[in-house]
């Protein structure tokens, strides 16, 4: 559908990018800066569980900080702190944004990200102190649950209300993504509560829809919001056009359906019509994410930009790397699962695709958004160099040794005859080397919450000729 | 795609596929699956678990065991492993809640574990401390779940029968078990899928390919 030439109103103009982003500013940020915060508590809280898993004799006195609790304490971490508020920040300013219209509403969307901060805390709070739920992703203990869903309905509806309050008919790739990740959560999350906490179905269907859940989160929410950045960033900063829509439509919507169907896995106590479908699916992504990289390979065709843009750029495309790698190896899996499904290996995938693909999608955008919302630009580009450096090192270092370890750990368990326990033994060194990952990770996680904390210093102190100087720069889209 | 109604109705028709296969269809094909009597023995499979067994299954939720630990026997090598006698398939898991497969297996798996360890003090003494048993375990030790006191004048009978070494160094001391540790033994205790299904029968006949799960409702001699 094109643009109908001339029938848009005055008032139906877009916004002004200085308006959007001021109406942006107060949520985005917040969003922000606490994704940050528990991107650096997940990285702690999952370094001790990474220390644990060499050092079983560590901090074994208290029950709170047992290896179990602690690992799903970081997982819930990461994602409903860090990656949930990333997303949502990142969708909240690119449907405005795009959409050429100020937020709706962005009071209520920050009180919705306050209100979510209090229920991740309890949530992670509940895990530790043993009342995890037990479906592995959706850990948070029953009672944190309401109101997470309750902040969340807050800030999705002004997502929403402003999408449809859009000013730029044409809609574009990143808005069809985030919009479905939009929905993709609260669905996951609603029918886990609903079916799994509430009112638990019996047996083990409960393994069949957590392993949907699970799927649902990882490609469509994680996987199709860091598309969404790419998608925005690459173009944008490369100065073209997206090289076509129509291809980009036929990935969005492949990945839509086939996402949920890639949690199972062979030999699952499952029925195995659904274990193959399963199977299938996964090999079926290859199509969606075979369309995705051609369209940006086009779209890139070969340029380069330098710069502080370049820097951010360097994060996308480290992301897009990592997400083509992760989705081709998962794709893979029903072809190795026999031998590696539970080992380190698996870990090791899922690594790149939180880490490496996803986080550093995230990291671009806010790199990129951030400056644009506090009138400001990074005060120095090292530490954000430095950040790039050590989150990279960091997600190599961890996927790596692990990838390895686990390799080796599926081969042993294929032989009846070796040991168990000598197995574990031969994943240990690998172990230990991605603990040195994982330390590296969160360095460059406590670097990006430094660069946060100096640049907000610097556009909020109550300096008047900077604040003017601020407002008259803040056009630049 | 520039009507945003139809973009997000596309969106709810695209996720729901999946979602009426795994989460709304595995209920119709298996939410009435029923304990079966076991045509070998007589014996009706699974039976529901004791209270104490019950409270167990809630301490190794509390801490992840899953983290570690896999409850779940794939066809092949988990069986030449001596992991189970035959796969697992959905009858095992009714009464759980949650069920909790695991999707790691940095330890054993222990769908029958309470097959293959029947021994209450090994279990209680490798919670304790797993490198007593087991040698450079990696399993953490659970020594929450134990205290340690003198031995007054009335030795508790519940203490952990150690072994010398680690008894002399206790010397005086005893270590008695929780609450929790009893009741978590006592689930794994009552870990064992092994009771020859229909549909995954014991693989006594070499080379069967594993049965499928086809509607068991209506195939499996199920009781009414
Ligand atoms: C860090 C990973 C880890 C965690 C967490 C863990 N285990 Fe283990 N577990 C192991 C390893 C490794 C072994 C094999 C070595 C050994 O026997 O200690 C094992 C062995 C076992 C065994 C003996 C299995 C056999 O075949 O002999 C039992 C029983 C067991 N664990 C129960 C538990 C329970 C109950 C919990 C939770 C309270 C738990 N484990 C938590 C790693 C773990």
């Amino acid at each position: 559908m094109s643009l109908s030439t001339q029938t848009d109103s005055r008032a139906n103009a877009p916004a002004t990018s200085a308006e959007i982003d001021a109406s942006c500013r107060a949520p985005v940020l917040f969003l922000f800066t606490s994704a940050a915060l528990w991107l650096v508590a997940a990285a702690a809280i999952g370094l001790i569980a990474s220390l644990k898993m060499h050092q079983p004799l560590l901090l074994v006195r208290g029950a709170e900080l047992t290896y179990g609790r602690v690992l799903a304490a970081a997982s819930n971490a990461f994602l409903f702190g860090f990656a949930a508020q990333a997303i949502l920040g990142v969708t909240l300013w690119m449907l405005s944004r795009l959409g050429g219209t100020p937020l709706v509403a962005p009071l209520v969307a920050l009180l919705g990200a306050v209100v979510w901060n209090l229920a991740v805390t309890a949530g992670v709070g509940g895990i530790l102190a043993g009342d995890s739920s037990g479906y592995e992703g959706f850990e948070f203990p029953g009672y944190a649950v309401p109101a997470l869903l309750i902040a969340y309905t807050f800030i999705a509806l002004c997502a929403l209300a402003t999408y449809f309050q859009r000013r730029e008919r044409e809609s574009y790739v990143s808005q069809w993504y985030l919009l479905a990740a939009l929905f993709a959560l609260p669905w996951a999350y609603l029918t886990v509560h609903s079916l799994l906490l509430v009112d638990p179905v019996r047996g083990v269907a409960q393994a069949a829809i957590n392993l949907w859940a699970v799927a649902v989160l990882r490609e469509i929410w994680l996987g199709g919001s860091a598309l969404a950045v790419i998608f925005y960033l690459v173009p944008k900063l490369l100065n073209r056009p997206l090289h076509n829509r129509g291809y980009a439509l036929l990935g969005f919507w492949m990945l839509l359906i086939l996402g949920g169907w890639t949690g199972l896995y062979e030999g699952a106590p499952l029925p195995l019509w659904m274990v193959k479908l399963g199977g299938f699916a996964s090999l079926l992504m290859i199509f969606p994410l075979f369309v995705v990289a051609w369209n940006l390979h086009a779209t890139a065709n070969g340029q380069v930009v330098l710069g502080a843009e370049c820097r951010v750029l360097r994060f996308a495309g480290f992301g897009l790397f990592a997400y083509l790698t992760a989705t081709l190896v998962m794709a893979m899996n029903p072809l190795v699962s026999a031998a590696l499904q539970f080992t380190h290996y698996t870990a090791a995938v899922k690594h790149v695709a939180f880490y490496g693909a996803f986080s550093m999608a995230m990291f671009a955008a806010i790199y990129h958004i951030v400056p644009r919302l506090a009138g400001t630009d990074w005060p120095c580009e090292n530490p954000m160099k430095w950040h790039f450096t050590l989150a990279s090192a960091g997600v190599l270092l961890v996927a790596l040794p692990l990838a390895v370890g686990g390799w080796k750990q599926g081969m042993g368990l294929l032989d009846p005859s070796v040991d168990f326990n000598q197995i574990s033994r031969t994943a240990l060194m690998p172990i230990r080397v991605s603990t040195l990952g994982e330390i590296l990770w969160l360095a460059g996680s406590l670097l990006l919450v430094g660069n946060l904390v100096r640049l907000l210093a610097r556009r909020f102190c109550p300096c008047a000729a900077l604040a003017a100087w601020v407002e008259s720069n803040g056009g630049a889209r | 795609m520039n009507q945003a109604p139809l973009l997000v109705f596309g969106i709810f028709a695209a996720l729901s596929t999946s979602w009426f296969g795994l989460v709304v269809w595995p209920q119709i094909q298996l939410g009435a699956l029923k304990p079966v009597e076991i045509e070998e023995t007589g014996q009706i499979y699974p039976s529901a678990r004791s209270g104490l067994a019950q409270q167990g299954a809630d301490v190794y939720r509390a801490n992840n065991c899953a983290a570690c630990h896999t409850q779940q026997v794939r066809p092949g090598t988990d069986i030449a492993r001596g992991w189970g006698a035959r796969r697992t398939v959905a009858q095992d898991y009714i009464f759980d809640s949650p069920v909790m497969l695991g999707s790691s297996r940095i330890g054993p798996d222990l769908a029958n574990i309470g097959a293959r360890q029947i021994d209450d003090n090994w279990h209680l003494v490798h919670l304790y401390k797993p490198r007593l048993v087991a040698e450079k375990s990696v399993m953490p030790s659970y020594r929450f779940l134990f205290t340690k006191g003198a031995i007054g004048a009335k030795p508790s009978p519940n203490a952990l029968k150690l072994p010398p070494e680690e008894a002399q160094r206790f010397a005086g001391h005893e270590i008695v078990p929780k609450a929790d540790a009893l009741a978590l033994v006592a689930y794994l205790r009552s870990l064992r899928s092994d009771a020859p299904l229909f549909e995954a029968p014991l693989p006594a006949k070499p080379k069967t390919k594993p049965a499928t799960l086809s509607a068991p409702t209506t195939n499996s001699p199920a009781k009414k």
